[in-house]
């Protein structure tokens, strides 16, 4: 099975300052990798590269086959969720309008949409659960309707891959468990590659096939179940409950290895 | 004096409503990117053309005297600026406001620099020197206000064949360009179509205030309703009764100057649709 996503031994660092060194990594078609480190270990450069808005110092990407910047130019390559879209929250738009908006890129120039991809947006207003609100102002809707429309705009133009960066920061419990089962039904019923970027290990581990840990250098690649409790207290260390990990009632079994770990210390 | 019968006034009308409605469609995007400064330091770009052509004639007073010449280095200033302000906001190197200040206080500087020349070497101010600053409506061409015709059916054809792209771009520029969006192109065509209309419209209401027809049809639309296309109607509408209504007011009083009447009009319209927004839904 191809990689969908391939990187090999890349590099980058702002003016003089690393961020990634010498980081090899593959995705499979069809999977979920969910890619978490510290703050500051590379995650949100990672995905910048991913998506061409930034160019490797040294090493390679390849995003089905091509260059970050030809996948992202064809429109239904990469869909892409921001942790903090920066949108005009005024702009008179619908929410349906927004998801359309997902579109312009596959549709190119002078050209407008096909029927298929406006009643692909219909299904997706549905999947996502704000048929019902589609038709009101963005202005006027809540958070989460706006991510939901956010998800569904990156949708729209049937792309093979979604980055989600980290969605679930700033949801409650509850609004984290429904959105790690939205992306998974989404993920099953659209076939997608998915790549979540997280601080929060607990929903990360939830829905990963196979978890990165990244900081500077790519720290571990495997399934979340053998991700070693050492390997992340020695990462996070400061960063325990902003991950999610300092919550003595987690029932994910990493947790307990690392709450173990702690207590030894 | 009769619109019917006057050409001169019929000329001023036809400009201004063109002029409106490119203005209004555009005040959308300007708006939407909060460009209102943006289109405050093209504008003003041209003052630094205006006084590079009167240094001009004074440097070679045989080859660049004729009057045109401060308008043609108007559009070429105003075209630099426009590519320029935007070339230093893509590249990320300095903010918006401050790529906008520095074009904008450097061509007043070089326009008042070519204007104290001018006045140093012949005691008097260049020809046109108040009509750039306040538009000079009354004596508008025929010709002239026929380019505003085609430029505005210009603005509002491109707006319509890129509406999509043009839509995205505004609303997120970051998110257009992951979905595939050309977004260089669409920043630079917007660029040029700010530049063109607010050349044109300058010699409407001046340079000075052509930045409140990019700025009062969208801000006042928004404020009555949620939604793009009624938004644009009445972004519209707001542009030809202040355009329209400023120049009729000003043509019966005739000491009103007629640009100032207009941003006036606007104002009001404006100041209406915040009171009504206040109690009516959107």
């Amino acid at each position: 099975m191809a990689a969908v996503i391939d990187i090999r031994n890349l590099s980058f660092a702002y003016e003089r300052q690393k961020v990634l060194c010498g980081v090899d990594l593959s995705v499979d078609p069809r999977t979920t990798l969910g890619l978490i480190g510290p703050n500051g270990g590379g995650k949100t450069t990672l995905v910048k590269l991913l998506l061409g808005l930034l160019k490797p110092d040294s090493g390679e990407i390849r995003v089905a086959g091509l260059s970050p910047a030809q996948a992202v130019s064809r429109g239904n390559i990469v869909g892409y969720v921001p942790q903090n879209p920066t949108f005009e929250q005024r702009f008179p738009i619908s929410l349906r309008q927004l998801v359309r908006l997902g579109l312009a890129g596959k549709t190119g120039l002078f050209r407008s949409h096909t029927a298929g991809d406006v009643e692909f947006v219909e299904t997706l207003l549905r999947l996502v659960g704000i048929k019902d609100v589609a038709d009101n102002p963005v202005a006027e809707v809540s958070g989460g309707q706006l991510q939901r429309a956010f998800i569904a705009r990156a949708l729209a133009p049937r792309p093979k891959i979604l980055v989600l960066d980290e969605p679930t920061t700033g949801i409650d419990p509850r609004g984290q468990r429904d959105f790690v089962q939205l992306i998974q039904q989404l993920k099953n019923d659209l076939g997608l590659t998915v790549i979540f970027v997280s601080h929060d290990l607990r929903a990360v581990t939830s829905i990963s096939d196979r978890v990165a840990c990244l900081s500077m250098h790519l720290h571990y690649h495997d399934t979340p179940n053998h991700l070693p409790a050492e390997l992340v207290y020695n990462m996070f260390a400061c960063d325990l409950h902003a991950m999610g990990i300092g919550d003595p009632h987690h029932t994910c079994a990493i947790h307990k290895p690392l709450l173990a770990a702690d207590e030894r210390r | 004096m009769s619109i019917f019968t006057d050409e001169a006034v019929r000329n001023a009308f036809l400009a201004a409503g063109a002029m409106a409605v490119a203005c209004a469609i555009l005040s959308v995007f300007v708006v939407a990117r909060r460009w209102a400064f943006m289109g405050e330091g093209i504008s003003h770009a041209g003052f630094g053309g205006a006084g590079t052509a009167w240094m001009l004639a004074v440097a070679f007073p045989g080859t660049f005297s004729d009057p045109r010449y401060p308008y043609l280095f108007v559009f070429i200033f105003c075209f630099i600026a426009a590519i320029g302000i935007g070339w230093l906001v893509q590249s990320q190197r300095v903010t918006n406001d401050a790529a906008i200040g520095i074009f904008l206080v450097a061509s007043l500087a070089w326009g008042f620099v070519g204007q104290h020349i001018y006045v140093h070497r012949y005691h008097t101010d260049p020809a046109g020197f108040e009509n750039l600053l306040w538009g000079q409506m009354k004596s508008i061409t025929t010709a002239y206000a026929m380019w505003s015709v085609i430029a505005a059916v210009a603005v509002a054809g491109i707006t319509w064949a890129m509406s999509k792209e043009l839509i995205a771009y505004c609303f997120d520029p970051l998110l257009a360009r992951t979905s595939g969006v050309r977004t260089t192109l669409v920043h630079y065509l917007l660029m040029l179509m700010l530049a063109m209309t607010i050349v044109i419209g300058s010699r409407v209401v001046g340079s000075v205030l052509v930045t409140a027809l990019l700025v009062l049809p969208a801000a006042t639309g928004n404020l009555l309703t949620r939604r793009l296309n009624r938004a644009l109607a009445i972004g519209i509408a707001v542009s030809l009764v202040g355009a329209w209504g400023g120049l009729l007011i000003s043509s019966v009083w005739r000491a009103l100057p007629a640009g100032s009447t207009i941003v006036l009009l606007m104002v009001a319209e404006f100041a209406a649709a915040l009171v009504v927004s206040r109690f009516a839904p959107r």
